[in-house]
């Protein structure tokens, strides 16, 4: 099967170099929406659905082999190398950012950097380590997944409420965004909130910025400090902002700490 | 109008919970409803709390992954449900609609809340419901999964076995065939075999009757049936078959389905048709064997009663010659072994023929015995042999044929002293054990190696070892012995350690049950007058008649010869015999036939009539009897039987 249809590959943008954007559990692409603009005239910009979310090939998901976070990872760089030749930078939401970190492990020469948006090696507290939650508190999201499946299949409808700034984008988002099989979204909350990966943050030697929000329920400061602590090259870069996903909630400022890592790179 | 409550009444008592949210989730505006369902007042709410704060860790965290995004992006989230902690830490599912506005320069997400306690509890059950369907659907599709791997094996079994199934609804009458079948006999169509006189239309006519005999018996007495039939391929060709099966019956014992199996046994027939071909032409062959064993036995043995007749000849006419006296000794000694080889042969032969008959008494096991030592008397002397003899303390009585238990012994001493070196051990015993008597004939002689043991009873077994020992032979007197012990409902064996370290035979027969009185046999006096007599011989071969008409003669009788039957009378009326030595077989007319003349004419009453045949049968006895004989010998003649059987005439 071709990596552009199991991944819905999209490819905006252009640009010697190759920006890669991974979204996080419970959306697709289309999370990226208010980034790339600022990118897409300098990068060239590849944006996909991981397998089992948005517009992927549903039929390509293997319960085998996303029943860890490798298999995610091996997706990856396959679908680098369908695109370019020459090392990309990585932009991973939440787990695609611990998905970016294995497949750096796996095949460094492949990455120039990494960024990290609000990333967590082990969500599960575990002696000293504070991950944040417990097993059974993963077990209750995936009951909340449960119910929330008769809602899901129905209930994008636009018109209950509508929005009336963005009416277009309403009716987009009522196919595909945040939809996914139950099932499948219950077995990748387990192959992400119950996996534990810090042992690859030593390994990795792409250099990282770890964008962390000041309010993150998911991925808590502690959290970014850790990696920031044992990852060999990595800045630590704290986004005022609460909740989980600064690049929607608070996308100038993600922008602009992107914008300044790069640099490093590009000036 | 007055009477329409006022805004802020309508919003805190409206029948749902209403909540205004900063974008972070900062609650700043909340109503009664609300709060009386969570149990919180206003003021611990207000800038107090964040909406999620008040979700469980999964909401909050379905929060973060789902229901933020989707605000920012669609400006809307509808019908999401969230369980939410009320102030006494219990959980209350509430359905939620969200909606984010705009104010101004600043946004506020806009909440309404609908307690779903009723409304998850129906999800929950149809999702459990749906659960436990699709469990159902997946063992069922495991088990059908599984039956279906069973029924395939059970097909390729049965196919293999070529074997099939078939079926029949009593009341209905309809009959089903599984696929096997239908691939065993080549039909496909349903209407072929559908119902019990199609069916039936496919055995073959002549197995038809009992087929639907067996069926109903089976019904009848509830018990398996087992037929055998041929059914019709679609190639007109006759499958042999053999059907097997029962009937089923319901609770008040009415037959319900007939189930039966019917396997293709047209191989197995064959091979038994071929089976019993290949035994019919072996008990031909073996027949043509027996019969050409008693031929060339009875063959054998017309010549050598002339040879005898000229060596008595011989022997009356001792001349001084020691050379002629030691020529005629050796020949006689060949000649007396031949005659024994011959007999035991012909003997032989006639037990595999069923055609030796026996003449049965009560007789001491202590008689046999003696002639039996009498007579190999000579062979044990001639090889130095010791032969030690255990006879048994009183007499025990057996069912017997005193001149075949003879032989018996006989043959097995012969036997014993032939396979043993010069100077050997040989003994002879008889005990009783139980209700047997136990006959026993052990040797030091060469002894019989353990692969031999079971067939040194067989006729030719000795073949190999006649090339390798100069004693050897064709192994009749053993199988002779077998015969006969065999005739006496007895049994032998033969036991040795191995080569070279002797044998040992041991026939075991029944005791009879009645003892019986022994009447001593009185031995009539013989007439010794040894008056000359005239004696007419009939016999078609000229030597025989030629020398035994001499021998005759030298003992004192005057002879006439004729070689056939019509000759024989003539001469017969002519010559006045005393006596009529008749041969059976003769070319013209027979024995019985040319004896029947004889006694209708007047001066042939008196005659003695002798007939000798080569078939010492009672049959043939009793043929001699009715035709008129006086008297029955059985060629070759012993001449000196015939001898004492002409002093005992006195006519």
């Amino acid at each position: 099967m071709s990596v552009q249809i199991r991944n819905n590959i999209q490819v905006i943008g252009s640009g010697s170099t190759t920006l890669v954007f991974a979204h996080g559990f419970g959306c697709d692409q289309n999370m990226w929406r208010y980034l790339t603009p600022s990118f897409q005239a300098r990068f060239k910009i590849v944006l996909f659905d991981l397998v089992g979310s948005g517009k992927s090939d549903l039929s390509a998901y293997d319960f085998e082999k996303y029943a860890s976070l490798h298999g995610y990872a091996a997706d990856l760089i396959e679908i680098i190398d369908e695109l370019t030749d020459q090392p990309v930078i990585f932009v991973g939401h939440s787990v695609s950012s611990i998905i970016g970190l294995l497949a750096s492990v796996q095949a460094p020469e492949k990455f120039t950097c990494q960024i990290m948006v609000g990333p967590s090696p082990c969500y599960i507290n575990e002696g000293d380590y504070i991950g944040g939650f417990s097993q059974a508190d993963v077990e209750e999201l995936c009951n909340t997944i449960d119910s929330n499946y008769l809602g899901w299949s129905s209930t994008m409808a636009p018109t209950i409420m509508g929005a009336p700034n963005q009416p277009e984008l309403s009716v987009e988002l009522t196919n595909s965004f945040c939809r996914t099989d139950p099932e499948i979204a219950k077995h990748f909350a387990r192959a992400t909130f119950l996996s534990d990966h810090r042992d690859a943050l030593s390994k990795s030697t792409t250099p990282a910025l770890i964008l962390q929000c000041s309010d993150d329920f998911i991925a808590p400061c502690t959290v970014g400090q850790y990696m920031h602590k044992t990852m060999a090259d990595a800045e630590l870069c704290i986004i005022d902002n609460v909740g989980h996903c600064p690049h929607l909630s608070a996308p100038d400022a993600s922008t602009q700490a992107i914008k300044n890592y790069l640099k490093r790179f590009y000036e | 109008m007055n009477n329409i409550p006022d805004l802020s009444s309508s919003f805190d008592c409206a029948p749902c919970g209403l909540v205004t949210t900063e974008v972070n989730g900062t609650i700043c505006r909340v109503n009664t409803t609300f709060c009386n369902w969570l149990g919180f007042t206003p003021s611990e709410l207000i800038n107090n709390k964040r909406i999620q704060d008040l979700f469980t860790i999964g909401g909050r965290f379905f929060h973060h992954t789902h229901w933020a995004p989707l605000l920012q992006l669609q400006g809307s989230v509808s019908e999401v449900q969230m369980d939410l902690v009320t102030s006494d830490g219990k959980t209350l599912p509430m359905l939620i609609n969200v909606s984010r506005q705009k104010h101004g320069d600043s946004q506020f997400d806009q909440l309404a809340f609908f307690v779903a306690t009723e409304r998850k509890n129906y999800e929950r059950e149809l999702i459990s419901a749906r659960k436990s369907v699709e469990e159902s659907l997946a063992s069922l599709h495991t088990s059908q999964e599984e039956l279906q791997e069973s029924r395939d094996i059970l097909s390729i079994a049965i196919r293999s076995a070529r074997m099939g199934v078939w079926t029949q609804d009593i009341k209905s009458g309809e009959v089903w065939w599984t696929p096997e079948l239908q691939q065993l006999t080549g039909w496909t169509d349903k209407e072929i075999w559908a119902t019990p006189e199609q069916f039936y239309n496919l055995i073959h006519p002549d197995d038809l009757s009992s087929f639907a005999t067996a069926l109903q018996n089976s019904i009848d007495t509830k018990s398996d049936f087992d037929i055998q039939f041929r059914l019709k391929h679609s190639d007109a060709s006759w499958l042999a078959m053999e059907g097997r099966g029962h009937a089923t019956y319901s609770e008040t014992g009415e037959a319900l389905t007939i189930v039966g199996v019917i396997m293709d046994v047209s191989e197995r027939k064959a091979t038994e048709r071929e089976l019993h071909q290949l035994n019919q032409q072996l008990s031909i062959a073996d027949r043509r064997k027996d019969e050409f064993l008693a031929t060339l036995g009875h063959e054998l043995r017309n010549p050598l009663a002339p040879i005898r007749n000229v060596l008595e000849i011989m022997r009356l006419k001792e001349t001084e010659d020691s050379f002629m006296h030691w020529s005629r000794e050796m020949i006689e000694r060949h000649i007396s072994q031949m005659t024994h080889l011959v007999d035991d042969l012909m003997e032989a032969s006639r037990i595999s023929q069923g055609r030796l008959e026996l003449r049965m008494r009560n007789i001491d096991i202590a008689d046999p015995m003696q002639s039996a030592i009498e007579s190999t008397q000579s062979i044990m002397d001639k090889s130095k042999h010791t032969l030690t003899v255990t006879r048994p303390e009183s007499p025990i009585f057996v069912e017997a044929d005193t001149t075949r238990l003879t032989q018996i012994i006989a043959n097995l001493l012969n036997n014993a002293g032939k396979y043993t070196p010069d100077g050997g051990d040989i003994s002879l015993s008889a005990f009783q054990q139980g209700n047997e008597v136990v006959l026993s004939v052990k040797d030091s002689g060469m002894g019989i190696p353990p692969e031999q043991l079971t067939n040194v009873f067989n006729m030719f077994s000795q073949l190999t070892p006649a090339l390798e020992h100069a004693q050897g032979g064709l192994g009749i007197g053993l199988a002779l012995v077998h015969g006969l012990v065999k005739l006496h409902d007895g049994s032998i064996v033969a036991h040795s350690e191995g080569d070279g370290k002797g044998s040992e035979f041991i026939v075991r027969l029944p005791i009879s049950r009645a003892p019986i009185e022994i009447t001593p046999i009185v031995e009539k006096p013989i007439d010794l007058v040894t008056d000359s007599k005239r004696i007419l011989v009939i016999e078609d071969n000229i030597d025989a008649a030629e020398s035994l008409s001499m021998l005759l003669e030298f003992s004192g009788h005057s002879t006439r010869i004729a070689h056939s039957g019509m000759d024989g009378i003539i001469a017969a009326e002519e010559f006045c015999p005393d006596v009529i030595l008749l041969d059976i077989g003769l070319p013209d007319i027979n024995g019985y036939q040319v004896a029947q003349h004889i006694r209708q004419q007047t001066w042939g009453k008196d005659i003695f009539l002798i007939a000798a045949t080569g078939w010492g049968q009672d049959k043939d006895k009793a043929l001699a009897k009715e035709a008129g004989f006086d008297k029955h010998l059985i060629k070759p003649i012993n001449f000196q039987d015939l001898k004492s059987l002409l002093q005992k005439i006195n006519r």
